[in-house]
């Protein structure tokens, strides 16, 4: 469905991401692992079309996106989070949510001045799915906080939200699960499965590795910008190359 | 971005309305055509300055807004002087060279970092106000263009009254439709998706991008809109004074706008409404000492952004604000709420 | 073209070049440091010419003695606007951007205020001329030439050789490494203003007797010097140097050549397109 092909970005000289070659397939959770600096968010970051790619191709269901804007990417129906903010702080979570549901909402300039009761009509259902996505994610009753008032949990679950109202085909998800109490782990796990049981295809970045292995079918490593090795959780946990790479890292990562 | 509860709505609806018909009868009830002659000026600058507002809370520094009330008053001057266009023809015309000005400058500028935004809006002003200086024919030159003919005076049996193209009436009539018309365009837009959009690229735009959002489709949308309906106030101003110099239009107009905006508050609509009402009728009542004006002016600017960072209308959120400083700092467990 | 009207105009042309070059650098260094764009540079320059007038021209002090008093004293109103008006303002960037405006507004009605409409002649510092391959050009010219070569050279040495220049470049580089190396934040800001506002000082004070004073004179100038420095790339200083030296050629010879009015129509013209297609400059850094 998603497929890289001999992928490389290159910044001054150092090479973040090089000979990538990956297929995504449809409705899978692939898990994206590797020491820090491995390349993954760089990854996501040419997927989603914020840098270009020095050589290789990107393909969507066959259709090539290599080199498109950020917003069209996401018209087609590859979204991505971000590792820090994927919400805007000062809105309140409902508006948060209405933002990623502009992609789909139809409207147009002179219905909007003359306040048509068309217009109306779409501003109630537009809030209506946001409050459905919203209760989805178990976020029901937040919808007047401001996001920046909210515990970090929370404003992961709501940029998830955000990211889901685009109502995309493909969700590239970097780092949602890091750094939360564990009934927050649970719950967003659980959440990512049930949004993959929706049919959606899944990317996972996570340093979180108990959380990989349970979430992803298939797992792909980088290290130093390439990949070291992809496939079902079992292999990938009794591959030598993949210890090695983490040797710099924590041993509990791999437990 | 608060949402007004259904009461408030209605309250605030009918005082506006009340406002507005009142306004609407002035010119019946006071016949000084100095008063008329302030509010006139007023209504024009209102439109200029919430246009402007418009386009700096898409996050862009936009240093030539005077650009398009210079083009519209002088597509205006020049399709009547040189054509014979009837005057609300040529208003409407003017707000479309206005349209296609902020196209032609928006599409290539908009996408570039604020401040160099900035220099090219701000250079194609100056570039704007050459040509009018330069090309003696059609523009006038340096002397400017006079003589804007008024249309005739025409009456209307059914009411029973003649518009008198010389007294302040009819154009008071027509800024004060054009203002009306403008906020209520604006108004609209702000508190619609199309605001959510816009304010949503303003504060993180890397991130409304990637939700689907085609920040330079609405950039240039904002920027469109607020050139037109500016270069449309420009063009009724050059009817109203019937003179247009290049002098007219330079960045201290634009200063005025934005100090305007400050003063009132960016962050609200009514802002650039309220500050443009406060420093007009200030400056009236100051005409007699110029450059003590000025001070005064450039002194409000200083206070607003010193204390006032939302202007008079953020006063109350400027207070909380303040309170909330003072409070943390003198309660630890506060402290530790608010790092949430 | 004959020797002497070229010689003319590339000896006005470095003279231009040492204005915008000496304004363009105060203002980069405001917008390396804390990403303003300083506009009360203008009127800094202009109150710096009106104190060479009443020190040098109305109250006979000595040249150099005013310059440095001016410059002395419009460095103190630098600290005293840096502390007491910028600095809780920074880090909201359109907050700053119009305090900027309106702190020149002041300064400039000040102008206006103190000074009156009229304008405003200094005497030659260095009278009579000099001939130069067949053309006639006065000392004081060479002279503006010299001081502001020596300053550019002076802020170059600065910025390479002392400890302050130093922290403030690595400053500039990275705001959290300085801080680790014991560079104080407050201290650089407080001497990018110092420095900046001394270079458009010095600007006045050089300047002074080479044009026309009125209180008007510092918007155009600053104007220009923002051109400069976008043209350049912001926050760089050979960047800035280098436009200078170019609008300052094209400036010289376009306002003999076609008049000053169509010469800067073109320029910005052109500034405008290049900035459209390379936004950062001649040589600006993409941060």
């Amino acid at each position: 469905m998603l497929e890289l092909r001999d992928v490389s970005k290159n910044f001054g000289g150092l090479a973040a991401v090089s000979g990538i070659d990956l297929v995504v397939r449809q409705g899978e959770i692939l898990g994206l692992i590797g020491p820090n600096g491995a390349g993954k968010t760089t990854l996501f970051n040419l997927v989603s079309g914020v840098y270009r790619p020095d050589t290789g191709r990107l393909l969507y269901r066959g259709e090539n996106i290599t080199g498109l804007a950020p917003h069209a990417i996401a018209k087609r129906g590859i979204v991505r989070t971000f590792q820090l903010t994927t919400l805007f702080p000062r809105f309140t979570v409902l508006q948060n949510v209405l933002v990623g549901l502009q992609l789909h909402a139809r409207y147009g300039f002179w219905e909007t001045i003359l306040n048509t009761r068309q217009y109306r009509k779409k501003e109630e259902d537009l809030e209506d799915q946001a409050m459905e996505i919203l209760a989805f994610l178990g976020l029901a009753g937040l919808e007047g906080e401001l996001a920046s008032n909210l515990p970090y949990g929370q404003q992961r679950g709501v940029s998830i939200a955000v990211a889901l109202a685009t109502r995309p085909e493909v969700m590239l998800l970097d780092e949602p699960i890091s750094g939360k109490t564990t009934e927050e782990r649970l719950a967003l796990m659980g959440h990512i499965r049930q949004i993959s049981e929706r049919g959606i295809t899944i990317v996972l970045i996570e340093h979180e590795m108990a959380a990989v292995m349970a979430l992803c079918e298939r797992i792909c490593v980088l290290n130093f910008g390439r990949k070291i090795a992809e496939g079902a959780p079992e292999e990938i946990q009794r591959n030598r190359a993949v210890i090695e790479a983490y040797l710099g890292e924590d041993d509990d990562d791999l437990a | 971005m608060a949402k007004p509860l259904a009461r408030r709505t209605t309250i605030r609806a009918a005082a506006v309305a009340a406002l507005i018909c009142f306004l609407a009868i002035i010119p019946l009830l006071f016949h000084s055509r100095y008063h008329l002659h302030v509010l006139i000026v007023v209504f024009l600058n209102v439109v200029w300055a919430s246009t402007y507002r418009l386009v700096l809370r898409t996050g862009q520094l936009h240093f030539g807004h005077h650009a398009f009330i210079a083009l519209g008053a002088y597509t205006s001057a020049v399709l009547m002087l040189e054509f014979g266009v009837p005057i609300l023809v040529s208003i409407l015309l003017a707000g479309f060279a206005g349209l296609v000005f902020a196209i032609l400058l928006g599409y290539p500028s908009l996408r570039v970092k604020a401040v160099y935004f900035a220099i090219i809006t701000w250079g194609a002003a100056e570039v704007l106000r050459f040509v009018f200086m330069r090309v003696d024919h059609p523009f006038g030159g340096t002397t400017g263009l006079s003589g804007i003919p008024r249309p005739n005076d025409f009456a209307i049996p059914l009411l029973g009254i003649t518009v008198d193209w010389q007294s302040k009436g009819p154009f008071y009539a027509l800024a004060l439709t054009l203002m009306l018309g403008a906020l209520l365009a604006l108004y609209r837009l702000e508190y619609s998706r199309f605001g959510l959009i816009f304010n949503a690229i303003r504060e993180r735009d890397f991130l409304a991008q990637s939700v689907g959002i085609n920040i330079m489709r609405y950039k240039v949308f904002a920027f469109a809109v607020c050139g037109s309906l500016a270069s449309m106030a420009g063009a009724l101003y050059a009817n109203y004074v019937t003179v247009v110099t290049p002098f007219d239009f330079s960045v201290t107009l634009l200063i005025l706008l934005g100090s305007y905006i400050l003063v009132g508050g960016m962050t609200q609509f009514a802002g650039p409404i309220l500050g443009t009402c406060l420093m007009i009728i200030s400056s009236e009542l100051l005409s007699g000492y110029p450059f003590f004006k000025m001070m005064l002016y450039s002194g409000l600017i200083i206070a607003a952004m010193l204390f006032l960072p939302n202007g008079l209308l953020g006063l109350p959120k400027s207070i909380s604000v303040a309170v909330g400083r003072v409070r943390s700092r003198a309660s630890p467990a506060l402290r530790g709420e608010r790092d949430a | 073209m004959s020797s002497t009207v070229l010689t003319q105009m590339l000896v006005n042309s470095a003279v231009l070049a040492v204005t915008y070059a000496l304004l363009a650098l105060g203002l980069t260094m405001f917008f390396s440091v804390m990403n303003v764009m300083f506009f009360p540079a203008g009127s800094m320059y202009m109150i710096a010419a009106f104190g060479i007038y009443y020190l040098f021209a109305q109250y006979g002090m000595d040249y150099y003695m005013a310059g440095v008093i001016t410059i002395i004293a419009l460095a103190g109103l630098a600290l005293m606007i840096e502390r007491g008006l910028y600095r809780p303002c920074l880090g909201d960037t359109l907050r700053v951007f119009f305090l900027g405006v309106g702190v020149n507004w002041f300064l400039e009605s000040a102008g206006y205020q103190l000074f009156g409409l009229r304008t405003r002649g200094v005497p030659s510092v260095f009278p009579g001329t000099f001939t130069l391959l067949g053309a006639t050009l006065a000392w004081q010219r060479l002279v503006v030439i010299c001081i502001g070569l020596t300053a550019v050279v002076s802020l170059y040495l600065f910025l390479t050789r002392t400890r302050f220049g130093l922290g403030m470049r690595c400053y500039v580089e990275s705001p959290e490494a300085a801080a680790l190396q014991g560079i104080r934040k407050n201290t650089v800001l407080r001497m990018t203003f110092v420095l900046g506002v001394s270079l458009a000082a010095l600007a006045g004070v050089v300047l002074a007797p080479l044009v026309q004073l009125s209180p008007d004179m510092g918007s155009p100038a600053v104007f220009k010097a923002f051109l400069v420095v976008g043209l350049g790339g912001l926050g760089s200083i050979p960047g800035s140097l280098l436009a200078a030296f170019i609008l300052a050629t094209l400036d010289s010879f376009g306002s003999s050549l076609i008049g000053p009015q169509f010469t800067w129509g073109i320029v910005y013209f052109l500034v405008v397109v290049f900035l459209t297609i390379r936004p950062r400059g001649l040589m600006g850094v993409v941060r």
